[in-house]
């Protein structure tokens, strides 16, 4: 009786809430329905038009003996993204992108695709709460629900910014660190005129893996926020506290289909950020995040397996506002067993198919994915979720391979930002010193030394010319060691150097070079993972003397913000010094066309 | 580039009757200038996939075009995932969210483009005369993995349009060459020059053709036809967009390699009436043909819709038929004859072939009870002969005569409401020297026909119903078993907005 009694108080309370509440949120970047009530026009067409053509060939000592390899590829596509937006009314907005596709080489039907890209409808309740259902893009904290940036890139050059806008487009991945779900979401927000200044909430449900009616169930994954923010605790220092509760629960549904079989896996953080001086000069936090995962594998009602752990990320923020300096350190420390799919799953899968010579040389081996293929081949990345920790290239990242939330690390990060893009230079320094909690196969342990560099000099301003003149370095040098014994050592050194220039001669017409080296040389062990995060097997050592080398030129017409057209020519060579593995080049020249209206 | 149609030639009775959906507009523009509307230009044009740069009014009153990418012979989607629900992952693995990455024909991979393009200068006191120099490169895959095994061909043209003292000379000196890994390169000639003279000139207008095309010169994505070659079709195949194979009966005006000849045609309008007649006369520069193909055009429209000239996975037109000696190409359809008359050693001809043909037009606009009235007709005569005959003959000397006649008839029965109505009868005979049937012994003996009815409803400004129904029949009096009944009926309700 008492626990309905409680029921009836939380409802009772959540309706006054509701009733007192003045202010709701989006729940994305996006207009809300009410940004647009001032628009006469209740249907808007807006979209995509792309034109793709590729043409690439491989040379190399890779072929050699090779008969099956083809030398030269031509691919592409013609593709329109239709996106009609509909207001009904001033509280609901629906949306879908219809996309009609052909495949370059596809004449009179053959390769033509038609269907529905993308289907939403949002709207807000009450005034007091917004929801939204179909598609939509979700994110929370690193450690609980959320998109890690790919590894390979670091300050892209703009030269290799056209195709990565294709993967980034076809993969859904915004600005920020959103994944595409197909569910239902709901936000509101509430203010307050004493203490709290205001709190919000979020939920949502999404459903990520349907059944095939026998043994594989739905998935579906749901989760929550609440956000706090306080009144200035403190005017003459500007003190004010930011805290927040964040959970997602990802699970199966063992009522579907035939399946008996299927997992949970809960994430719990909570979140906090004590701005404890804040003036016009200068500004210092504290602020972190700490949570703990449990994940669990289900047989009918028993539990097969289960593990939890926990997390903790807290550090120190300052930020010299007069200097547009910003300055931070935190110490992380992510169990071993810590596991959240949401936070961990990839953007690249290194194991999946590669759309361009994905096989190559005499014996038809799989080819390695290399930076040229992260800087063009849509194949290789994914927005879904992983129930397993996914392979990763500890060439490209060993420190952070699954992001912030990067299980058995311990160690302190930190960083440094200088400048916004109204600044003549941009930099930004990161930097961590992380060693694993419990050793892999040894009670060794690895250590992880990662620094990360970005500069963007936009020379233009300094030399007062009116059109674009930019150059971008990026730099990443990351160490791996581990003592012991000649088997247990573990020693991999990698350097990332990205250099790129973008200058506009002519109004609108730009000159781009741009170029990506990486120098790998050492040893590890990667670890094999049998299911979730538990590690099956360490095969033999990887030996790794790499050397990759891309680089791009060409140009680029700007008809007008988000239509362009540029022609480009790229050249990568990859050498592998080790067990004479051959070596190869890939060439590219495409002609991409985008329109966005 | 380009593909050989003039509508003109064409019964508009159900080619996209919904074409200048506009009342009686689309019959009026036929009865003008032989085209129901501007976007009919299109049928003249090649289906192409990729980049076009076009340059104009640069100085020196120079212009140019340059092109790069596929048409429809070098691309292609073989082993594509054709299901489109297949394009999209099961919903298992990434809920319904779409992406496309099974979509993979292996052909459409492979290094096979076409490039080209054309210099042009304009001259004269409008700048409507002009020179060009035009060149198309086309290169194909042949093998799957090994991309260095490829075919090719190449055209180079000196092009001109010209008015001279009012009489207009349009044409294009060229040449061309066909190579592959087993097809060592030859260059033949490309040579047509074409005069228009007024009325006021000569009484009546003239259109005089004359041209000179060698079998060597090949481009399969060109207006010339280029199938009748036999080394060059044994090692290319027949390409998708082929309209026939071996020696073609050609329309007036449609020109074909190996073929030198002379092509005069002329006009004449009396009253509400317009007659036009063309005279052709061609022969073989080289005896090459030991197959003849003429196009079915009473019914051929409707048996292209039923045997699909597109399906998927194709690289070559579909043959189809009890004989297998029909082809279906896009709108179309063609009948291939065998000739006999062959080294019984090399099974090659030893004969040049001589085609002649007549074609016929007359075109009629009036008005019954204040309301339009059209009638067209169409008429065809054409034979293939072992020497050169003045008219289209069916004699011991010809190996083929076929004949067409088309009526068409339009009719604004009511406001907005346009009655219309066909009659077309084709008859093609074989020759003495043509493959014969083993149980009639008889050469083929083609009967056709085509009644259809229908009408054109404008339901609004920019809408319209409309209707047609074709009774069609076809009988081989000489093959027995070529022979079929059946109708075709389409409704279309078009909105234009």
């Amino acid at each position: 009786m008492n626990r309905y009694k409680s029921i009836l108080k939380i409802a009772i309370a959540t309706c006054i809430a509701l009733a007192v509440s003045t202010a709701t949120m989006a729940q994305d970047g996006s207009a809300k329905p009410s940004e647009k009530e001032e628009d006469k026009s209740i249907v808007n067409f807006n979209g995509l038009g792309r034109t793709n053509l590729l043409q690439t060939g491989i040379d190399g000592s890779i072929l050699d003996n090779d008969t099956l390899t083809p030398r030269s590829l031509t691919d592409g596509e013609f593709l329109l993204d239709l996106q009609i937006n509909a207001q009904p009314n001033d509280k609901t907005e629906v949306q879908s992108i219809l996309r009609l596709r052909n495949e370059f080489g596809g004449f009179f039907g053959a390769g033509m695709v038609i269907e529905v890209r993308e289907l939403w409808a949002r709207g807000i309740i009450a005034n007091a709460v917004e929801y939204r259902v179909g598609d939509m893009d979700v994110e929370m904290s690193p450690y609980t629900f959320f998109n890690p940036t790919e590894e390979g890139t670091i300050n892209e050059p703009s030269v290799f910014q056209p195709q990565k806008e294709i993967i980034y487009y076809e993969q859904f991945y915004g600005d920020q660190n959103t994944r595409r779900m197909q569910g239902a979401q709901f936000d509101f927000g509430l203010t307050f005129t004493k203490g709290l200044r205001s709190a919000d909430f979020g939920a949502f449900l999404a459903r990520v893996r349907g059944t095939d009616f026998l043994t594989v169930p739905t998935r579906l994954v749901t989760g929550g926020e609440a956000q706090f923010s306080t009144m200035t605790l403190n005017k003459e220092y500007g003190t004010k506290l930011d805290f927040g509760f964040n959970y997602v629960y990802t699970f199966d549904d063992l009522q579907s289909g035939e399946a008996t079989s299927g997992i949970r896996n809960a994430v719990t953080s909570f979140t906090g950020d004590l701005r404890l001086i804040n003036n016009s000069d200068y500004s210092i936090h504290f602020l972190g995040e700490g949570g703990f995962s449990r994940m669990s594998a289900k047989q009918d009602s028993l539990t097969t397996f289960s593990s939890d752990d926990y997390f903790i990320d807290i550090g120190a923020k300052f930020n010299i506002k007069s200097k547009n300096l910003r300055l931070q350190a935190n110490f992380v420390d992510v169990g071993p067993d810590f596991f959240s799919i949401g936070a961990q799953s990839k953007r690249v899968q290194f194991d999946a198919q590669k759309k361009y010579y994905n096989r190559a040389g005499a014996s038809q081996d799989v080819r390695q994915a290399t930076l040229f293929d992260l800087s063009r081949d849509p194949a290789l990345y994914t927005f879904e979720l992983s129930e397993n920790l996914m392979p990763y290239d500890p060439r490209f990242s060993n420190t952070f391979p699954y992001g912030k939330a990067t299980p058995n690390r311990r160690g302190v990060t930190a960083n440094a930002g200088y400048g916004d893009e109204e600044s003549n230079l941009e930099a930004q320094v990161d930097a961590a010193y992380m060693t694993e909690i419990q050793g892999q196969g040894t009670e060794e342990l690895k250590n992880f030394a990662l620094v990360k560099a970005a500069t963007t000099v936009h020379i233009n301003k300094m030399i007062d010319w009116q059109n674009g003149l930019r150059f971008t370095l990026g730099y990443q040098y990351e160490q791996t060691s581990r003592g012991g014994t000649e088997i247990e050592s573990v020693d991999l050194n990698s350097n990332l150097l990205e250099l790129g220039l973008e200058a506009e001669l002519f109004k609108n017409f730009e000159f781009l070079l741009g170029t990506k080296y990486l120098v790998a040389d050492g040893s590890d062990y990667i670890p094999q993972i049998e299911r979730f995060n538990v590690i099956e097997d360490f095969p033999e050592r990887t030996l790794i003397d790499d050397e990759e080398l891309l680089l791009a030129t060409g140009v680029r017409y700007n008809f007008k913000k988000g239509i362009y057209i540029t022609l480009q020519y790229h050249s990568f060579a990859a050498n592998r010094n080790i067990d004479d593995n051959p070596s190869y080049r890939l060439d590219q020249v495409f002609v991409l066309y985008t329109m966005k209206f | 580039m380009g593909v050989y149609q003039v509508l003109d030639r064409f019964s508009i009775f159900d080619r996209t009757p919904w074409e200048g959906a506009n009342n009686t507009e689309k019959y009026s523009s036929y009865f003008s200038t032989g085209a129901t509307n501007p976007g009919d230009l299109r049928w003249n044009y090649q289906a192409f996939q990729g980049l076009i740069i076009n340059g104009a009014k640069l100085p020196g009153d120079f212009g140019f075009d340059l092109f790069w990418g596929k048409t429809q012979a070098n691309g292609g989607l073989i082993n594509a995932i054709e299901d489109p629900f297949q394009n999209i992952p099961p919903s298992q693995s990434a809920g319904n969210v779409p992406n496309y990455f099974g979509l993979a024909g292996d052909r459409r991979y492979l290094p096979s483009t076409v490039m080209g393009g054309k210099l042009v200068r304009s001259f004269g006191d409008q700048k409507n005369q002009t020179l060009a120099y035009n060149g198309i490169y086309s290169e194909t895959a042949l093998d799957s993995v090994n991309t260095n095994l490829k075919r090719s061909y190449q055209v180079h043209s000196l092009s001109l349009d010209l008015n001279i003292e009012g009489v207009g000379i349009t044409g294009e000196l060229g040449a061309g060459n066909y190579k592959s890994p087993t097809y060592a390169e030859k260059w033949g000639e490309a040579l047509m020059l074409r005069f228009k003279t007024p009325a006021s000139m000569t009484g009546l207008p003239f259109d005089v053709q004359v041209y000179q095309i060698s079998k060597n010169f090949y481009n399969e994505n060109g207006e010339i036809a280029t199938n009748s070659n036999k080394a060059i079709r044994d090692d290319v195949g027949l390409t998708i967009g082929a309209t026939g194979t071996g020696g073609q009966v050609a329309q007036v005006n449609q020109l074909i390699h190996n073929r030198r000849g002379i092509t005069v045609g002329t006009e004449y309008k009396v009253g509400p009436a317009k007659f036009s007649a063309s005279w052709s006369l061609a022969q073989e520069l080289d005896p090459e043909s030991t197959n003849l193909s003429f196009v079915h055009r009473i019914n051929g429209l409707a048996l292209s819709r039923i045997y699909n000239p597109f399906p998927g996975g194709i690289t070559g037109p579909i043959i189809f038929g009890p004989y297998n000696r029909k082809l279906s190409f896009f709108r179309g359809a063609s009948e291939i004859v065998r000739t006999t008359d062959i080294n019984a050693e090399t099974a090659l001809t030893e004969n040049r072939k001589s085609f002649n043909v007549v074609d016929l037009q007359g075109k009629l606009q009036t008005s019954l009870f204040d309301r339009d009235l059209y009638f067209f007709y169409l008429g065809y005569f054409a034979s293939v002969t072992a020497d050169a005959e003045p008219i289209p003959t069916y004699n011991d000397n010809a190996y083929l005569f076929v004949q067409y006649h088309e009526f068409d008839f339009y009719y604004e029965i009511l406001p907005k409401f346009i009655l219309t109505g066909y009659f077309g009868i084709e008859n093609a005979r074989g020759g003495r020297n043509t493959e014969w049937n083993e149980e009639t012994q008889k050469p083929l003996d083609q009967l056709g026909t085509a009644v259809g009815v229908g009408f054109d409803w404008m339901l609004a400004e920019n809408s319209g119903l409309y209707f047609r129904h074709r009774w069609m029949q076809f009988e081989d009096r000489s093959f027995p078993l070529d022979k079929y009944r059946g109708r075709e009926v389409t409704i279309e309700l078009k909105t234009f907005f």
